[in-house]
């Protein structure tokens, strides 16, 4: 059988198996096992990829992990037990399912396999989101599900208007929709009927991606997810909807490119500055951990809008940044939700004298950009394509939101700090949801070393 | 013919507030569709797919909805957000723009294009104009239909891929929509959207 199937399959047959075995302990090792033998699987088919798809592939493989080693210790509270998906064996299934999904997003090479890979995530993240049970989680999935089924109707009516544009200019049906032989041959297709349909595929992916003004589901459904479920959705399905545009972008050329860069610059501006002022609004951890995706987003759009190599190396290095890096913030607020059992910030003074709060503050310290993280980098990367290519105005919008996304993330440091004293009456965090957390963000700082080796694609 | 019963469908699917009516022409709507994007090329593949496309449209759905009105007794209002007055002007909204985007340049050398988009429209319109959840529930069966109707007229020779596609539409629409409007009605029996107002995206 073919290896690539293999590995996009193991996720979820490995969470399928390791639920079989009737003894609790026995079952959280077979888990852990089989999440370890697919990212095993996942790096053996390295060679087999382009480095951008290998890239996301082990960004997909290490996060998807920690985020099942932490399940595996926290499991998130169930409020309404009649939902019928509320079980545990469902809640790893459904795991393993999204994390296959995001995988064979990557593993595609072509478009119509990319846009399963997506509609594949929506199936599985929408009982995720909603799995709790509780009012607000099940009306986050159902806002989830109805806005982001259209985004990617929309995507797919682009990929069938492209599909169309390939077979007129003279493509193989069964070609006519891989990205290589667009571009190679996107030139002799119509132009009209191209260009339409790449800026429908990029509005429909960029719903995926949380883009405003398209983002109304991101911080209602990544702020009601249990926290390992939102580390993914923030750290991965983000990166695999902006994964989608890179594809899009690479089959454009002249007038169509420059249309897609502009669209590409507006909303990333719109993304920054609503998602920095927004974050500073926020009463919840999580709900401001979401706006910051939004931000996060908006700067990797504005830097792939720029289109220059180093504005496009800067980008996949923020990407690679922000998923570990917010990963990590997720983990270890879904620690410290286990211990105090809430995210209200104003309940979690004195969370600094915590160990599970000192990681959250250095995951504060890696999304606010500051050294030795790998985002303070990118984000000088970004600043720098940005005064290269003269867009001054989308450098200035993005200037002032990351004074503003600091401002937050100070902000809410200093809230959790003041006024800190002993609770006596707090659980203690499993030890394996402290390794998850400690794992994050420890790779997150060793993020910084990345643009110094051969990793990321040029 | 066809596209005629196709737009005028769509359009009372936008008028109508009442859940009965609404789904026999919902069923009306998604037989034009499927009449028109009958697979030219009819493979065991291509048949298999537009099968199950065909029985979870046109049977599955319609029947759980129904299953789930009787069962938990939730009310056949679809709750229009807007009054008769205005949701005429959006259904004609709806249909002038299914045409213009027709007319693009882009568009021009293909035929049946303003159904498509009338269609495209008219689903979207549909969840924008009801409170009620089954009436979005509706929109994205006919958003599914909308876009296997696409699939029909834009790429008829990429049937294989776009089969598949609908079949995960029509999933999400029907299966995954359903599961999770039935655990919501523990919290809200009326199912009606603005207790999702809890939310503020």
């Amino acid at each position: 059988m073919n290896l690539t199937i293999v590995a996009i399959a193991a996720p979820f047959l490995g969470a399928a198996l390791g639920s079989l075995s009737p003894r609790r302990i026995i079952r959280l090792w077979m888990r852990l096992s089989f999440a370890a033998i697919a990212v095993a699987l996942a790096c053996a088919t390295l060679p087999q990829l382009d480095r951008l798809a290998a890239l996301f592939v082990v960004i997909i493989s290490i996060v998807s992990f920690l985020a099942t080693l932490f399940s595996c210790s926290i499991f998130p509270k169930i409020e309404l037990p009649d939902a019928h998906w509320a079980s545990r064996p469902a809640y790893f299934m459904l795991l393993g399912a999204f994390w296959s999904s995001m995988l064979i997003v990557v593993y595609a090479t072509s478009f119509g396999g990319i846009w399963i890979g997506i509609s594949a995530t929506t199936l599985a993240t929408t009982f995720l989101v909603g799995f709790s049970g509780g009012k607000t989680a099940l009306e986050a999935a159902w806002k989830y599900l109805i806005l982001c089924s259209f985004g990617i109707a929309i995507a797919l009516l682009g990929i069938l208007l492209l599909g169309r544009a390939g077979l007129d200019g003279g493509l193989a049906s069964a070609h006519a929709l891989e990205w290589s032989t667009l571009a190679a041959h996107g030139r002799a297709l119509p132009a009209p009927l191209v260009k339409v349909a790449l800026l429908l595929m990029m509005l429909g992916f960029a719903t995926k991606a949380g883009l405003v003004p398209m983002h109304a589901w991101l911080p209602d459904a990544h702020s009601k997810a249990p926290a390992s479920i939102s580390a993914l959705l923030s750290g991965l399905l983000v990166s695999c909807a902006i994964y989608a545009i890179i594809r899009v972008q690479s089959v454009a050329y002249g007038s169509i490119a420059s249309t897609l860069n502009a669209t590409l610059l507006v909303l990333g501006s719109l993304s920054v500055i609503v998602g920095a002022l927004l974050m500073l609004a926020q009463h919840d951890v999580k709900r401001f951990l979401s706006y910051s995706t939004v931000e996060h987003s908006g700067l990797v759009a504005i830097a792939l809008g720029i289109h220059t190599p180093l504005a496009i190396f800067a980008a996949l290095y923020h990407l690679v940044n922000h998923a570990f890096s917010k990963a990590s913030a997720f983990l270890a607020i879904g620690a410290v939700q286990y211990a105090h059992r809430s995210t209200e910030i104003r309940q979690l003074r004195g969370l600094w004298r915590e160990g599970r709060g000192k990681m959250f503050l250095a995951s504060l310290v890696a999304l606010a950009g500051l050294p030795p993280f790998g985002m303070f980098l990118s984000e000088f990367l970004i600043v720098i394509a940005a005064v290269q290519a003269r867009q001054w105005a989308v450098l200035t919008i993005a200037l002032l939101a990351l004074a503003l996304s600091f401002a937050a993330l100070a902000r809410l440091a200093i809230d959790t700090e003041s006024d800190g004293h002993e609770r006596p009456d707090l659980r203690r965090s499993p030890a394996l949801a402290l390794t998850a957390v400690g794992s994050a963000v420890l790779i997150a700082l060793l993020c910084v070393v990345v643009p110094f080796t051969r990793i990321l694609p040029q | 013919m066809i596209d005629t019963i196709l737009v005028l469908s769509a359009v009372a699917l936008m008028l109508d507030a009442r859940l009965r009516s609404a789904l026999i022409v919902y069923l009306t709507f998604t037989g034009a569709t499927l009449w028109l994007s009958f697979p030219r090329e009819q493979t065991a593949y291509s048949l298999a797919f537009f099968a199950t496309i065909a029985i979870v449209k046109m049977v599955v759905s319609p029947l759980l909805i129904v299953w789930m009105v009787r069962r938990y007794h939730v009310p056949e209002n679809l709750t229009a957000s807007f009054n008769i007055a205005w949701r005429i002007a959006v259904a004609i909204a709806a249909v002038a723009l299914g045409a213009a985007v027709a007319h693009m340049d882009a568009f021009t050398h293909i035929s049946r294009a303003a159904a498509v988009f009338t269609a495209l429209f008219s689903s979207t319109a549909v969840v924008v104009l009801h409170r009620n959840l089954l009436a979005h529930m509706i929109g994205l069966l006919m958003l599914g239909s909308a876009i296997s109707l696409a699939g029909a007229v834009f790429a008829p020779g990429l049937s294989g891929a776009t089969e598949l596609a609908d079949t995960f539409d029509a999933v999400i629409s029907a299966l995954v929509a359903l599961s999770v409007a039935r655990s919501l009605i523990a919290f809200d029996p009326r199912l009606d959207v603005r207790s999702l107002r809890g939310l503020r995206g």
